[in-house]
């Protein structure tokens, strides 16, 4: 049984399902992208779910599907148990208070031309939240909760660093006081030393706020660091999820294994201590091999692999894995 | 010890943009053996690029401007060589690849022709053993069904396939010396990227030659560099073995970065990362003290005055810091 269930449930997704129909340039037939092809999961307030995957394993899609930047092609999305997809235009631009979202660049989601002042202070006005001078002080406030001199309130984006644009972001974000933050690789493009900032200010809030958020990332060690619950996508689907702890100590999917032993060990003693390198590439979402989706290129795969996409399976009480190794 | 096979002495390198002249790269030298694999590792705009991009003189001339220093390869001073001498070093004796293969393979010629170009360029051989030649490369860098790939357009072909197409490229010289990588993994995912990797390690140990790899990711330094200079805005700030620069990290900047990655185990007991508190400085008003000092935890008067002379802490052991001098050093 899925350790959530029991309790109280912020955010939750059934059967969900994202596709986009692209045209094949060599002969203009249209064909469609399983980008998220059937992921269930649910988040518990004050959670921070990790998803983790590879690019086009549709971790991002499915990040705004949630938020209904994107529309479903099937299944659902629930936050506290209202489904998101059977909203009116009106209840989901309410229900954006409580859900938000914070982007990879910051550069490109702030608006070049609008003052610092003003780019907070538009969510604010959006939601019809406070009157003008309330405004004013709930965006110093916002700049000092982030990090930032209120005093560089009349700046433009341009002139500040990538870090403190995040900062921005960030405040954006936290403008309408929401529940729900979806973090879409948001301390991917900043530098090391600059994203442990921004990782401890994520953190930090959350604690402050009691935040739920949904971690986008590519970088396992970041998830590792900030997420209490991990979810692993491979092609459009969730190959594992575990808490972070159990996963980390001991990855179950043979995908997740060979992720893990992927990412580069930062100790020069350890270098190529028997790696194990997954070889080829991963399989275009246009066209997702049968079976299971990692099969073409796992080391333990059966002629059932190759056959039927595998159920979830639970090997141990509370970790999920989509692989037929763990079938009885 | 052998003459090094690249040497570079005292680099500056200026940029003129619209708001001043950016200074980017201040003073920088290291050297790199023959076969061996020195990491220049830093944060975006530390200047890696431009110095990579210095040695086989792709600065854009304007704005840019190699305004000092020597770029020795062989005995050779590549400043001072005349433009076709060094074309023909380019193609030969020294390769390039980048972070985004795509922008640097020709989109309209098929992958295998383009191999053929570099190989019909640079040696005397006939079409048809270039053409031999290019398909042996290919097997070399691991592309499977070579003998199809030849005929794909680049594409054709997943980022992680390009990456190894130009790497083929620049090994399509008879006698490849240095290959510079700048950021070659930074695109590609992570299982990607581990292939990419092992690949050159492969190929360095195979064909002997010497790797300069440019990256921002201590990761790869740990899984491929022998040497390790780390940059900071303009500056080599510690140079050394790699294992003395992950055990023995030296210069306040070094020890933040190592200390502020997700994968250092040290958040584990405080729960938060040990960050670097601050940002980069405006490389257009940072004066003549060291870089980092306005970050640096270890700060004294002196810093902001002068860049320090390097402190020799071991045989391949080098750090520019004024803080290292009163610690005994063992």
């Amino acid at each position: 049984m899925n350790a959530h269930e029991s309790k109280e449930i912020i955010l939750r997704t059934k059967d969900l399902k994202t596709h986009f129909t692209v045209v094949n340039p060599k002969d203009g037939q249209k064909q469609k992208l399983y980008a998220v092809d059937g992921v269930t999961l649910s988040i518990a307030p004050g959670e921070i779910l990790g998803i983790v995957g590879e690019s086009g394993c549709g971790k991002s899609t499915l990040g705004r599907t949630v938020l209904r930047l994107e529309e479903r092609t099937s299944g659902d999305v629930y936050f506290r148990e209202e489904n998101v997809f059977e909203a009116t235009p009106e209840r989901v631009n309410e229900l954006r208070k409580h859900v938000q979202m914070i982007f990879q660049d910051p550069y490109s989601s702030l608006n070049p031309r609008k003052r610092v002042s003003s780019l907070l202070e538009q969510p604010l006005r959006l939601h019809s939240i406070g009157d003008l001078s309330d405004r004013i002080q709930r965006v110093e406030a916002l700049m000092a909760e982030v990090g930032l001199d209120p005093k560089f309130r009349t700046r433009f984006p341009h002139q500040f660093s990538g870090g403190q644009r995040q900062r921005i972001g960030i405040a954006r974000a936290l403008a309408v006081d929401p529940e729900l933050i979806v973090c879409d690789e948001a301390v991917s493009a900043l530098d090391v030393s600059v994203q442990a900032q921004i990782l401890n200010l994520l953190a930090d809030l959350q604690d402050r706020r009691n935040l739920t958020y949904l971690f986008i990332s590519h970088d396992l060690s970041v998830v590792e660091f900030i997420a209490t619950r991990v979810v692993v996508m491979y092609l459009g689907r969730i190959v594992e999820e575990a808490t972070t702890k159990d996963l980390m100590a001991k990855p179950l999917h043979p995908y997740t294994q060979a992720l893990f032993e992927a990412y580069p060990v930062i100790d020069p003693r350890k270098r190529g201590v028997t790696k194990r390198i997954v070889s080829g590439d991963v399989p275009s979402p246009i066209d997702p091999p049968k079976g299971c989706h990692f099969a073409p290129r796992c080391p333990f795969a059966t002629d059932r692999c190759r056959e039927a996409y595998p159920p979830t399976f639970e090997p141990e009480v509370g970790r999920n894995v989509a692989c037929w190794l763990f079938g009885k | 010890m052998d003459e090094p096979l690249l040497s570079i002495q005292d680099l500056k390198v200026d940029f003129s943009t619209n708001r001043g002249l950016v200074r980017a790269i201040r003073g920088v030298s290291f050297a790199i053996r023959k076969g061996e694999t020195l990491a220049l590792v830093g944060e975006s705009g530390c200047g890696k690029s431009v110095t990579a991009h210095s040695i086989t003189r792709l600065i854009p001339t304007p704005p840019g401007r190699i305004t000092g220093g020597k770029i020795l390869f062989e005995g050779v001073d590549l400043l001072q060589i005349p433009e076709p001498k060094l074309r023909d070093l380019r193609g030969s004796r020294i390769s390039m690849i980048f972070q985004e293969p795509m922008t640097s393979l020709n989109p309209v010629f098929p992958i295998g022709s383009q191999i053929m170009d570099v190989l019909l360029t640079h040696t005397k051989m006939k079409k048809v053993d270039a053409r031999a030649k290019a398909l042996s490369l290919l097997e070399l860098v691991k592309i499977p069904a070579p003998e199809r790939r030849f005929k794909s357009y680049p594409h054709q072909l997943s980022g992680g396939m390009r990456q190894r197409v130009m790497i083929a490229l620049a090994l399509a010289s008879p006698n490849p010396g240095l290959m510079i990588a700048d950021e070659p993994t930074t695109a590609l995912d992570v299982t990607i990227q581990a292939q990419i990797l092992a690949l050159l390690e492969d190929l360095k140990e195979k064909i002997g030659m010497a790797l300069l790899l440019i990256t921002h990711d201590m990761g790869v330094v740990a899984e491929v560099a022998d040497r390790v200079a780390v940059m900071y805005a303009g500056r080599v700030v510690e140079e050394g073995e790699v294992f003395r620069i992950f055990e023995n990290p030296s210069h306040p900047y070094t020890r933040g970065l190592l200390e502020s990655l997700p994968s250092n185990p040290l958040y584990k007991e405080t729960k938060r990362l040990k960050a670097i508190p601050g940002s980069v400085p405006d490389m257009i008003t940072l004066g003549e003290g060291c870089p980092f000092a306005n970050r640096c935890p270890l700060v004294r008067p002196e810093c902001t005055l002068a860049f320090p002379e390097p402190t020799t802490l071991d045989t391949d052991h080098k750090v520019w810091c004024y803080a290292i001098e009163e610690e005994p050093v063992l």
